[in-house]
């Protein structure tokens, strides 16, 4: 899958590392959407993630000369905007590690079908706070694993998957009482 | 992986349903554009740069090779490009030295004393030359050393005079005597 992604966007990368606009363009319309959404997960503020997307474009595109095609482009994008993303949230001195003492799994049990509609669980996922949104965005939406997020984070592996669980479980609390 | 989370996944597609503003890619096309103006601008300041650099080296190589000749020495040839004027002279006393050896050259071979004279003195002076001129690539500019080189042409120059003029009137005394005998 991913060496496909590579081969297609070979060419236009290619037009982009010669500055080419109209290649640029072409990829701004692939990504912006996923990218926007992405950032907007992370910092909860619609005008705040638009601010970081365009630098998160501007940074990719002068830097495009040094994409050399180790993973995808999509994936070498989505790791510059969620690095400035949470820079951003440091510079905004907000703690993305919360200690919070939850029994997990404590929704499991009776636990029946789930079929929550779309809408629902974007406002849920909104609903939480800061770090646990961050961890499950990462996690669970954008497929990084805890190795990843741990870096990403600079928190420990075991944070990383504590802090996920709670996140989860506060998600699941959230939806089943709205 | 529980049922909340195999359901967010089924979902995942859904969930991209926000888009940004249709003037962001112009707001990022024009930082593009600034930021591809200002790595012009960096670029020809670094050309600049680059052009005076090699400017200066080509100007300043003459005098960098004179202060190499100053310390290490160097043979003639570099010697002379670093002082045309010099190198003139040395032509010029050359050229005398020769013409008046060759007028003396004939009457000599009936002067084999006087020849071999002459060979000694001029080779003392040769060797004088070579002393002065080995002082002259150590000391360039020194007016002494080059007075000096310019004094030993001329005594060669006069000691070949002299010996032309003792051999030619020699001559015209033998062929008064033998007009004499005559």
């Amino acid at each position: 899958m991913d060496n496909i992604d590579v081969n297609i966007h070979a060419q236009i990368i290619e037009k982009c590392k010669k500055g080419d606009s109209q290649a640029q363009f072409s990829l701004y319309n692939l990504y912006n959407k996923a990218m926007y959404n992405l950032a907007y997960r992370i910092l909860n503020n619609r005008e705040d993630a638009e601010d970081i997307l365009q630098d998160a474009f501007v940074d990719c595109f002068t830097n495009i000369g040094s994409f050399r095609f180790e993973s995808t482009f999509g994936a070498w994008l989505k790791r510059i905007l969620v690095n400035r993303c949470i820079n951003y949230l440091r510079k905004k001195k907000i703690d993305l590690t919360l200690c919070e003492n939850l029994p997990p799994d404590i929704y499991e049990e009776d636990e029946e079908e789930v079929n929550y509609e779309t809408g629902r669980i974007l406002k849920g996922i909104e609903m939480l706070p800061d770090g646990y949104r961050v961890i499950l965005t990462l996690y669970l939406l954008e497929g990084y694993d805890h190795s990843e997020i741990s870096k990403i984070l600079a928190i420990s592996e075991s944070t990383s998957k504590s802090q996920y669980s709670r996140a989860k479980e506060r998600l699941r609390g959230i939806l089943s009482t709205n | 992986m529980d049922k909340l989370e195999k359901h967010i996944k089924k979902i995942r597609h859904e969930l991209d349903i926000y888009s940004p503003s249709p003037d962001l890619w112009n707001s990022i096309e024009k930082r593009l554009k600034k930021e591809k103006s200002l790595f012009k601008q960096w670029y020809s300041i670094a050309a600049m740069i680059i052009v005076i650099l090699g400017t200066a080296l080509v100007l300043l190589k003459p005098t960098l090779k004179l202060n190499n000749n100053h310390s290490e020495g160097s043979n003639a040839a570099e010697l002379n490009s670093v002082d045309p004027p010099l190198k003139e002279t040395e032509i010029y006393y050359n050229n005398l030295v020769n013409s008046l050896y060759h007028e003396a050259a004939p009457l000599l071979t009936t002067n084999p004393e006087i020849e071999k004279e002459l060979t000694d003195d001029m080779s003392r002076l040769d060797s004088i030359c070579a002393e002065i001129k080995k002082d002259l690539k150590d000391n360039i500019a020194n007016q002494e050393v080059v007075e000096a080189l310019i004094q030993n042409y001329r005594i060669k120059i006069r000691l070949l005079e002299d010996i032309l003029k003792s051999m030619e009137v020699n001559e015209d005394n033998s062929g008064k005597n033998n007009k004499y005998e005559l």
